[in-house]
């Protein structure tokens, strides 16, 4: 488990960015030098993300549920975070010993 | 130059992503414990490297030429988006299977084995044609 909640917090650090430095940059102040950055970093991010997520789906980790809860969560800033920790708590309700 | 050389390792990194999947396919359909294991170890240490190595040159690929505002790309993000997922797919069952000793019957990868290269077919059209 613990592969996929560090790639949900990079996920969701990286949208934070992204939403709360990148783009307020260009929108207020007219500087497009943080997106051009930002926004690849967050791509990659989102897919590694989204391959963390299927694998834990096909490992039985966790449910359909589940899956549709980390998804939602990667398109609202600061959701991510709230998921990391129910992750992290799945993870000691199982005792997942075994890293993910 | 530094395009010819992002797409050279974005190549190589995705030819060695695909053998890597082909071989846990493989090694699924006739599971065996030591061969899986190693494939396990093998998936962690070069397979699911040449796919995050196969995502940040297809990124720098797509930066450096622009590529980014083609709407061919946005629709090979998505098939690659797929295509990561059908990795997912089967590292999460080589994994269940490694873990709690639990065989999945072959046949239900029988689709795996369609989808992937029907997948992979659609990104080298879009790539070659760029429409």
């Amino acid at each position: 488990m613990i592969g996929l909640q560090r790639a949900t917090l990079f996920e969701g650090t990286t949208l934070i960015l992204l939403f709360g430095v990148a783009m307020p940059l260009i929108y207020v102040a007219g500087v497009d030098v943080a997106t051009p950055v930002m926004g690849p970093i967050h791509g990659l991010g989102f897919m590694v993300f989204m391959w963390f997520v299927v694998r834990a789906w096909a490992e039985e980790l966790i449910s359909f549920p589940g899956v549709a809860r980390l998804v939602a969560g990667a398109f609202i800033p600061g959701a991510s975070f709230l998921n990391e920790r129910w992750l992290r708590r799945i993870a000691a309700e199982n005792g997942a010993a075994h890293a993910v | 130059m530094l395009y010819e050389i992002a797409k050279v390792a974005h190549l190589l990194s995705l030819f060695i992503w695909i053998g890597g999947m082909i071989a846990v396919l493989v090694a699924l359909h006739a599971p065996q414990r030591e061969v899986l294991q190693a494939i396990k170890v093998y998936d962690r240490s070069v397979t699911t490297p040449a796919m995050i190595a196969a995502l940040i040159f297809g990124i720098l690929l797509g930066v450096l030429g622009g590529w980014f505002s083609s709407g061919w790309l946005g629709l090979k993000i998505i098939l690659v988006l797929a295509l990561t997922g059908l990795h997912g797919v089967l590292v999460g069952r080589l994994r269940r299977t490694v873990t709690n000793n639990v065989v999945v019957p072959g046949n239900s990868l029988n689709m795996l084995i369609l989808v992937g290269p029907l997948v992979l077919l659609l990104i080298i059209l879009l790539v070659v044609m760029k429409p």
